[in-house]
């Protein structure tokens, strides 16, 4: 997967932007570049034991995301929210969903998780849960960069005891909302 | 940069063209409409050349446009400075279209709202805001031609002057897919092709003109119970300064998936001419010009730069990008390449009378992409003249005008309020006019 020249006529509006005083606000529906299979999956049987279980859902995900922006405009601030949820059929636990952003020099499973969703787990509930994050300079900085990698891993806590932890999760929604000002013109 | 904007603005102010010009030279001419009031004599004859020859009328004027919008924009000039927040290029822009000479009583909004770009795999949308506005849906075109006011000096019929000229054009377009998606907001969508016209071009020559003008009939008193026709031609012969012209196209056609695997490309062509003072060579051309007096009424036919043109040598470039390599490649074609420019003819049709109290006045200003009418009438009651007028602008929109003078023996005062869309957005504003007016004779 790869989300080349994706803002191929942003380049145009950060143009645009550039000559007023106006913000560009760039919208980018991140889920949509996912496959289904990488939005959504079931899990289990996980028997008790505990160790957790750590999976990769989007491994290293190359994003040309501001490839005209970058050169006309200013990242004021990144917000990335993501929705998901989770069904549990059998047995409890906990799942939690990690979004890692680099560099494209950097590889995102080594720096820190931009966004963290926890869900606990518990038999026959299905449960829909939403995180975001906002002013995060590290983020922000990544936006001004011609190139980015994204990672979104899931990390599955077995129960304790009982009956194996089964069940599925589904991502709904992965938005990241760029702000961004003139830079010169 | 500061710098550059003053400079570019300062001499832009100096040089405004069309109806620009009309608000600064008279604000008895604003209240009308902006249409053209003749009077006769060497001083009406820069848009018809037969008007050297015309007998001034028994009762003239001179008016003097006041700059009443400068002393607001002096007060709160817009940042030249690029690194200022509020720096906003399509203020600047709309100062360019419309000087600040008047004072804007209403004024129309400056682009300045937000852009917001929603990007998905398979769908594009950009809300451009207020800037939307700026592309309208036919060819966007700023033309003019500017020559600036002639010294001339004449014996009887012949006469010579000096007078530089300046002339520049621009015509963008964009095909059907992208000014929807530019101007209404509509969604990119997979194998479409997205295409950006743009053509330009500007010159610059010093000149010098030689005319003639005289009467071919007259009888009795023309401005009387008589009859006149009246003829003019002049010649003028150009040194070119500096030329330049730029025909640009951007296309880029999306796939199947609109950001899937396969890269969008870019394709931008650009065909550049260019020549400096020591590049240009001889130009010529002529205006014409007819009159007709009769029974009060006055008829005018003025022709402007018929079959004008100047001569350079020209530097041609292409701009390209390498499909291989992403590039942008810029690449000479030839040096020193004989060329010939040409200065578009413009057509002005004028006509006046009197009808019992009230004068009336009508024009048709034709060439630059654009056909403009204006029309104005002027009623005088004592020692206050009631003035009012409408005209067609150049994106073919009614505007309308009036305005009062009061006259306190030679001298009067004239107020006009007028209705513009001067701007890049092409929203109306109402612009207020002041001058001062010296009157010879009775009232005109």
């Amino acid at each position: 997967m790869n989300l080349r020249r994706l803002v191929l006529c942003c380049g145009l509006a950060a143009m645009l932007a550039g000559c007023g005083n106006h913000r560009l606000v760039l919208r980018v529906d991140v889920l949509s570049f996912l496959s289904p299979a990488q939005a959504g999956q079931t899990f289990g049987p996980l028997p008790p034991s505990p160790f957790p279980v750590t999976s990769v859902l989007v491994n290293d995900l190359d994003v040309n995301l501001l490839e005209g922006l970058s050169g006309a405009a200013v990242v004021q601030s990144v917000t990335i929210t993501t929705r998901a949820t989770f069904t549990d059929l059998t047995g409890s636990g906990a799942d939690t969903l990690r979004v890692y952003l680099s560099d494209e020099n950097t590889d995102p499973l080594t720096t820190p998780a931009a966004l963290v969703l926890p869900v606990t787990l518990s038999p026959g509930v299905s449960d829909t849960v939403t995180a975001t994050l906002g002013d995060d300079p590290r983020v922000a900085d990544l936006f001004t960069k011609k190139r980015m990698r994204m990672s979104i891993t899931t990390t599955l806590r077995p129960p304790a005891s009982g009956p194996a932890l089964t069940g599925s999760r589904r991502l709904l929604a992965l938005d990241a909302v760029a702000i961004a000002r003139r830079k010169d013109f | 940069m500061q710098r550059y904007w003053f400079a570019t603005l300062i001499v832009l102010l100096l040089a405004p063209s069309g109806s620009a010009r009309a608000q600064m030279v008279s604000a008895r001419r604003t209240a009308m409409g902006g249409v053209i009031l003749t009077g006769g004599g060497s001083g009406f004859s820069g848009r018809n050349v037969a008007y050297r020859a015309v007998p001034a009328a028994p009762a003239t004027e001179r008016t003097f446009s006041l700059p009443i919008g400068l002393i607001p924009f002096l007060a709160d000039l817009p940042t030249f400075d690029s690194n200022d927040p509020d720096f906003n290029v399509f203020e600047l822009t709309n100062l360019l279209y419309n000087p600040p000479w008047n004072l804007p009583l209403v004024q129309p909004k400056t682009p300045s709202s937000d852009i917001t770009v929603a990007v998905s795999k398979n769908s594009l949308s950009a809300d451009l805001g207020d800037i939307a506005a700026i592309f309208p849906k036919d060819h966007s075109r700023i033309a003019a031609v500017a020559e600036a006011p002639a010294v001339t000096f004449g014996a009887k019929r012949i006469f010579f002057g000096l007078a530089p000229l300046v002339e520049y054009d621009n015509d963008l377009h964009l095909n059907d897919a992208l000014h929807a998606a530019l101007a209404e907001g509509a969604a990119f969508t997979p194998r479409t092709e997205y295409a950006l016209f743009d053509k330009a071009h500007g010159q610059v020559a010093a000149g010098a003109q030689l005319g003639w003008a005289a009467p071919v009939m007259e009888r009795g008193d023309p401005r009387g119970d008589g009859a006149g026709l009246y003829a003019g031609v002049r010649f003028k012969l150009l040194r070119g300064l500096a030329y330049g012209d730029a025909d640009n196209v951007a296309v880029f056609t999306t796939t199947d998936t609109l950001f899937g695997t396969d890269p969008v490309d870019v394709s931008y062509t650009g065909r550049m001419r260019s020549a400096g003072p020591s590049d240009g060579g001889i130009g010529e051309g002529f205006d014409l010009g007819l009159v007709w007096l009769a029974g009060g009424l006055e008829l005018g036919v003025g022709v402007e730069n018929v079959a004008t043109r100047i001569h350079w040598r020209v530097r041609e470039t292409l701009a390209y990008s390498d499909s291989a390599t992403g590039e942008y490649v810029d690449s000479t074609l030839s040096k020193g390449t004989a060329f010939t420019s040409r200065v578009p003819t413009t057509v002005t049709v004028s006509a006046e009378e009197r009808i019992g109290r009230v004068l009336v006045a009508a024009d048709v200003l034709s060439g630059l992409h654009q056909v403009q009418a204006h029309l104005g009438a002027e009623l005088w009651a004592g020692r206050v003249a009631w003035r009012a007028g409408l005209s067609n602008d150049a994106n073919r929109e009614i505007q309308y005008a009036g305005g009062i003078g009061l006259r306190m023996g030679g001298v009067g005062l004239d107020l006009a309020v007028a209705s513009q869309s001067r701007n890049l957005s092409r929203e109306r504003g109402i612009d207020l006019g002041a001058g001062l007016t010296f009157y010879r004779g009775e009232n005109p």
